[in-house]
């Protein structure tokens, strides 16, 4: 069952028009990759969809127009894991992963039993309970990735879209969000992730979409899109393929001659 | 530290200056003569006068004042995300300044006693929206510093012009002893007058807490966490105004006091913007307060002015910052 989708996205930045007519959808229980080249509008395409960015056509969850509801209740919704980190004071860890249940909290409340448990999860799922009381500015860059993953599950949204969110791991916790982000789908919640490894990808993606200059070129699920054509002509590669325990390993080998 | 224990310690730190503040001036009076004055038993009728007309309404606008002040500086720098921010580097101070001197030049405060801080109000509200015009939305800090200094030169200049075209030398020499910054001669008229303004900007402050926390990741996150980032920057732009308004309109301009106590206590709230809120109002009036102690203690020939004394400790402190900045990004 469809739970967020757009239709027909189109972002423009001047006059230029970075997303072209993009049509994406996940349901519950269903793990998503968002694949392309360097300015492909992935970025892009993950903000309209979670309406932190103006475009036209129609972006939905459940049906009802994102823009119709309030940010309170589309952030309760729709989690959102940046690509880049921001972190402009050296504030503990578990305030900041605390941070991811403000859509839950009103003004001038403490936080409620659901939000420590909820930021106590989300610590323990990524691996930096043991960080607790360290200051952000003397965590390396992977725990810093970590925390800030971890402050995007404790909205505890049924719908979290994530950019590139393993770019800056070691492959042990590259694997293991990966494994996360895959447990979550299975009970039950949508997940979008912006990934740039086609390995990953091919393994753990229920389905993929890869957008090149704007435009979708390709969804499905991953062992029908990564065709050798389509990493030649988005991409420019060839790539290396094998097969471990049953399933199918994509390296990418070289950059295709033209 | 527990953030309760900090702001009772502060409270309690306020009010024991704030009471010793009763105590100290040309008539020092003991703590009893003090209380019974203040309660109006006093046995001595022109220590009521004293302590009642002259030295409360004193203490209540400095700390009016140094709250406002320390607020703003918190608010401001937590929506900037900028240790340096201040209402004074900003330009708000300059700009609430120039506009309470446009309302002496025209004598429209002589006409209608609300015209003044009404002006001040005013001209920080403008000066706040030119620089987050001109600034942007994500300035860096350069670039925030430079349109805060010219925001501030202008607004000197034009100061300094409506001075210089002043009418007669009295309306001149009203001008440079309001620019100075004192709380000498302060009554319950001018409690009245600004306090609404400044409770008003207080409250619409402390209502950011919660944006300024998510802000604190960046506004993109903000945003995707409810926060309505362009009103946030709204409020935080009108309560500013207001608070430092009220606040420059009452004792001219007092530089510093939002720089330094949000950069004191940042690290007792663990670098929490939400919580840096009411520690440094609480801070802000402490240290405005003592100021306000120190100029009539310090054995001078005229009474020192508030505004030159925070300015002095102030700067060796920005000086110190700098260098800390520096030393530890080594």
């Amino acid at each position: 069952m469809t739970i967020l989708s757009g239709e027909r996205i189109s972002v423009h930045r001047g006059a230029r028009r970075v997303l072209i007519d993009a049509d994406v959808d996940v349901a519950r229980g269903e793990l998503v990759g968002l694949l392309g080249p360097n300015g492909a509008g992935k970025t892009t395409l993950l903000k309209a969809l979670s309406g932190l960015l103006p475009c036209t056509g129609r972006a939905t969850f459940e049906g009802r127009d994102i823009r119709a509801m309030s940010p309170d209740e589309r952030s309760r919704r729709i989690a959102f894991l940046p690509q880049t980190i921001e972190a402009h004071w050296p504030m503990p860890v578990t305030a900041v992963v605390a941070l991811g249940r403000l859509p839950h909290r009103r003004h001038f409340t403490p936080p409620a039993q659901a939000d420590r448990e909820a930021v106590r999860n989300a610590m323990a799922q990524t691996d930096v309970t043991s960080l607790a009381s360290r200051r952000l500015n003397s965590l390396s860059g992977g725990e810093l990735a970590r925390v800030f993953l971890a402050r995007a599950l404790a909205v505890e949204a049924p719908v979290l879209l994530a950019d590139e969110p393993v770019s800056h791991l070691d492959p042990g916790h590259q694997l293991a969000v990966l494994d996360l982000f895959r447990q979550r789908a299975d009970r039950g919640d949508a997940v979008i992730v912006v990934l740039h490894d086609l390995g990953y990808a091919a393994r753990y993606c229920h389905r993929i979409y890869v957008l090149d200059q704007g435009v979708t070129v390709a969804q499905g699920r991953p062992t029908d899109v990564l065709s050798d054509d389509l990493l030649h002509r988005v991409y420019g590669i060839s790539a290396a393929r094998a097969s471990h325990d049953g399933q199918s390993i994509l390296v990418p080998w070289q950059v295709a001659r033209p | 530290m527990n953030r309760v224990a900090l702001v009772l310690l502060l409270t309690v730190m306020m009010t024991a200056f704030l009471f010793v503040s009763l105590l100290v001036g040309t008539v020092p009076l003991t703590a009893g003569t003090a209380v019974r004055a203040l309660f109006g038993v006093a046995l001595d009728p022109r220590h009521v006068v004293i302590v009642q007309d002259i030295r409360l309404p004193r203490a209540i606008l400095g700390a009016m004042v140094g709250a406002s002040l320390g607020l703003s500086g918190a608010v401001l720098q937590g929506l900037l995300r900028n240790p340096l921010a201040e209402p004074g580097l900003t330009g708000t101070s300059s700009c609430a300044g120039l506009g309470a001197v446009i309302a002496l030049y025209f004598g429209w405060s002589a006409a209608f006693p609300l015209a003044l801080p009404l002006a001040a109000m005013g001209m920080a509200g403008v000066g706040t929206l030119l620089l987050f015009l001109v600034a942007g939305r994500n300035a860096g800090t350069l670039t925030l510093i430079l349109t805060g200094v010219a925001l501030s030169s202008l607004a000197v200049a034009l100061t300094s012009l409506a001075m210089n075209l002043s009418p007669n030398p009295y309306a001149l020499s009203e001008m440079v002893m309001w620019l100075l910054g004192s709380l000498h001669d302060r009554s319950f008229v001018d409690v009245t007058l600004a306090l609404p303004f400044a409770a008003a900007g207080w409250l619409i402050l402390a209502t950011t807490g919660r944006g300024l926390d998510a802000l604190s990741l960046g506004e993109e996150t903000a945003a995707s966490l409810g926060i309505r980032v362009q009103r946030l920057r709204l409020l935080a732009i009108i309560g500013t105004a207001l608070a430092v308004g009220a606040a420059v309109a009452t004792t001219g301009s007092v530089g510093f006091v939002g720089l330094v106590v949000p950069h004191l206590l940042r690290p007792l709230v663990r670098y929490q913007p939400s919580h840096l809120l009411l520690p440094s109002a609480l801070g802000g009036a402490i240290l405005v307060v003592l100021a306000d102690i120190a100029v009539r203690v310090i054995p001078s020939s005229s009474e020192l002015m508030l505004g030159v004394l925070t300015s002095l400790v102030g700067i060796p402190f920005f000086l110190a910052l700098i260098l800390k900045l520096q030393w530890s990004e080594r």
